[in-house]
């Protein structure tokens, strides 16, 4: 819906102060989107994709060089960028995704899980990525089941069958957790008014969404 | 404009790594040429009859001979009704003329003589080649046997010209016509899977979070699909006139125009089909069912439209091979006719806008 592949029903939603609604193509140059499922042109090269995606996010002819280099060295793809994208490693298809998406320096960010079916090591990269660009000043919203990942993140909110159940920083909803659910599992490495993990407090903050509502 | 060029340029660089469109586009007319110049003939062709003779007449014996020397038959001569049934039904021979004993006596009395022509009815065009080939050569040798001062002259004297293709080589129609029904498959094929194809590889999700509008990803498919398609009829007007000799008497510039608007409502077909499956397995299927069998059976190219049944005749209005094929014909035998070209013209122009509407709605209506 945010990214204009669903119409509102209802309601306003707004990105950088611009209702989708109203407006939704200038609401949607604000954001850049990056699928799930690897969704750029195989048969295209690196080079190519990104000056498609440059041109297609409304860059002028002028700036695409500039813009394309750029992306090509923050993402470390320079030494691939004259092969096809169907024939890059996974890691290397989300990297790709990724520097499409932000080509057009978007204040918003969107990943729908950027890391399912990513190696360990390529996800730590990739949220080393995040990270920085967050630091950059660009809002980051990523969707993901792995709760570790979770934790990377300033807010949090937790979706249960199609609804938010909570939302807060993870100290925040750790600590909301724990009140419901004082010691959680008594361990020796832990001790008393140690706060639970994330996986923990995503179970307790569903079981307690659950008994709300019988 | 800038996007609409990027997305044109993206399209062409996978037309050209993708072999598959450009199989398509050039190898498929040359077979398509092919099979329709030599598998497919409607033309007389030689046909192979039994003869039994059973009047012992020197006379008659000529006319036994001259069924062995018409170029349309070849004969071969029975004396009994049993080989003659066995030769027909193992298709060695394709019919059979039986001469009565009485023939001659009755000739020579003046009487009417009688002929029996037995014909395959499993063939039905071949039966009717039979029938009258036995008629001709039995009529020709009777002009010049010692009977034909019998015979009273008919006042009415058919002469026949035919006109615009006097040696009535059905090649001469059929595969101009192939042509149409080329581009129909071209046109619709390619186009078909390439929205689909989108669909399918999430890619039109990615180009949805862009500023890519609909009209961009419409005229984006259209365009260089045009171009392809252009080519392809270039290479089919080229192996029909200069490969195959099929002789062409209108005008170029007209062929190539209509061609074009023909061109733009078969990609209207594809990319419609395309828009609404999303799927490009069921793409393909409906598109060779829905783009080629009524373009081969409903175009009036095999089967005269006015000998359809009235309904059909109405649904064939709305397959645009029918009016590029009535173009087409016209322009390679009769020359150019302009009240053909316009007529035809204007009702490919009308259903190509109405598709290029539909598509375009159609591309709206599925981004949001």
């Amino acid at each position: 819906m945010m990214c204009g592949l669903a119409r509102p029903t209802s309601g306003t939603a707004r990105i950088m102060g611009i209702d989708i609604k109203k407006n939704p193509e200038k609401a949607r140059s604000n954001l850049g989107y990056m699928a799930q499922k690897f969704s750029l042109y195989g048969s295209l090269t690196v080079r190519e994709n990104l000056d498609f995606f440059a041109l297609a996010y409304g860059i002028s002819l002028l700036k695409k060089e500039e813009k394309v280099n750029e992306v090509i060295d923050v993402f470390g793809l320079r030494e691939y960028q004259n092969a096809k994208a169907e024939e890059l490693p996974l890691g290397l298809k989300q990297r790709l995704s990724m520097a499409a998406a932000l080509i057009h320096n978007p204040p918003v960010l969107f990943l729908d899980e950027p890391t399912s079916g990513v190696d360990v090591l390529t996800r730590r990269d990739f949220w080393n990525h995040i990270i920085s660009l967050s630091k950059k000043g660009v809002t980051i919203m990523v969707t993901t089941h792995f709760m570790d990942e979770a934790e990377y993140c300033d807010r949090i909110s937790l979706f249960y069958k199609g609804e938010t159940i909570a939302v807060g920083t993870p100290t925040e909803l750790k600590q909301k957790a724990a009140a419901f659910n004082p010691s959680p599992q008594p361990s020796p490495q832990r001790g008393e008014g140690v706060l639970p993990t994330m996986e923990e407090t995503f179970i307790t903050l569903i079981k307690e969404s659950e008994r709300g509502k019988s | 404009m800038k996007i609409l060029l990027a997305l044109i340029k993206k399209e062409i660089k996978q037309i050209l790594r993708d072999p598959s469109s450009i199989v398509i586009a050039f190898i498929l007319p040359i077979i398509s040429i092919t099979i329709y110049m030599f598998g497919i003939n409607l033309d007389s062709v030689k046909i192979t009859m039994g003869i039994k003779n059973d009047d012992n007449s020197p006379e008659v014996a000529t006319l036994v001979k001259s069924f062995g020397h018409s170029k349309y038959v070849s004969s071969i001569n029975f004396d009994n009704m049993e080989d003659i049934k066995t030769a027909i039904l193992s298709s060695k021979i394709k019919g059979a003329v039986i001469i009565p004993n009485d023939f001659s006596s009755k000739l020579s009395r003046g009487q009417k003589a009688d002929l029996l022509v037995i014909t395959d009815g499993s063939e039905v065009n071949t039966a009717n080649y039979v029938q009258s080939y036995a008629n001709m050569i039995a009529n020709q040798w009777l002009l010049t046997s010692k009977y034909r001062g019998k015979i009273q002259r008919p006042i009415i004297n058919t002469e026949t010209r035919t006109w615009y293709n006097p040696d009535l080589n059905s090649h001469y129609f059929i595969v101009p016509g192939s042509i149409a029904i080329t581009m129909t498959l071209i046109g619709i094929l390619l186009t078909s899977l390439v929205i689909a194809r989108e669909w399918e590889r999430g890619t039109m999700e990615a180009l949805l979070s862009t500023k890519v509008r609909a009209i961009h990803i419409v005229l984006g498919k259209y365009i260089p699909y045009f171009i392809l398609g252009m080519l392809s009829t270039a290479f089919n007007m080229f192996l029909c006139v200069c490969i195959f000799k099929v002789p062409f008497r209108g005008s170029y510039f007209m062929f190539f125009l209509i061609s074009g608007i023909f061109l733009f409502t078969s990609l209207g077909i594809g990319l419609m089909i395309s828009t609404a499956l999303k799927n490009q397995f069921m793409a393909s299927m409906v598109s060779i069912s829905l783009g080629f069998m009524p373009a081969l059976m409903l175009s009036g190219l095999m089967f005269p439209i006015n000998s359809m049944p009235v309904f059909f005749q109405y649904l064939t209005m709305i397959i645009p091979p029918r009016y590029y094929i009535s173009f087409i014909e016209s322009e390679f035998m009769a020359g150019g006719v302009n009240e053909i070209r316009l007529a035809n013209a204007f009702y490919l122009t009308l259903l190509g806008l109405l598709l290029f509407a539909g598509v375009y709605k159609k591309t709206q209506m599925r981004l949001q």
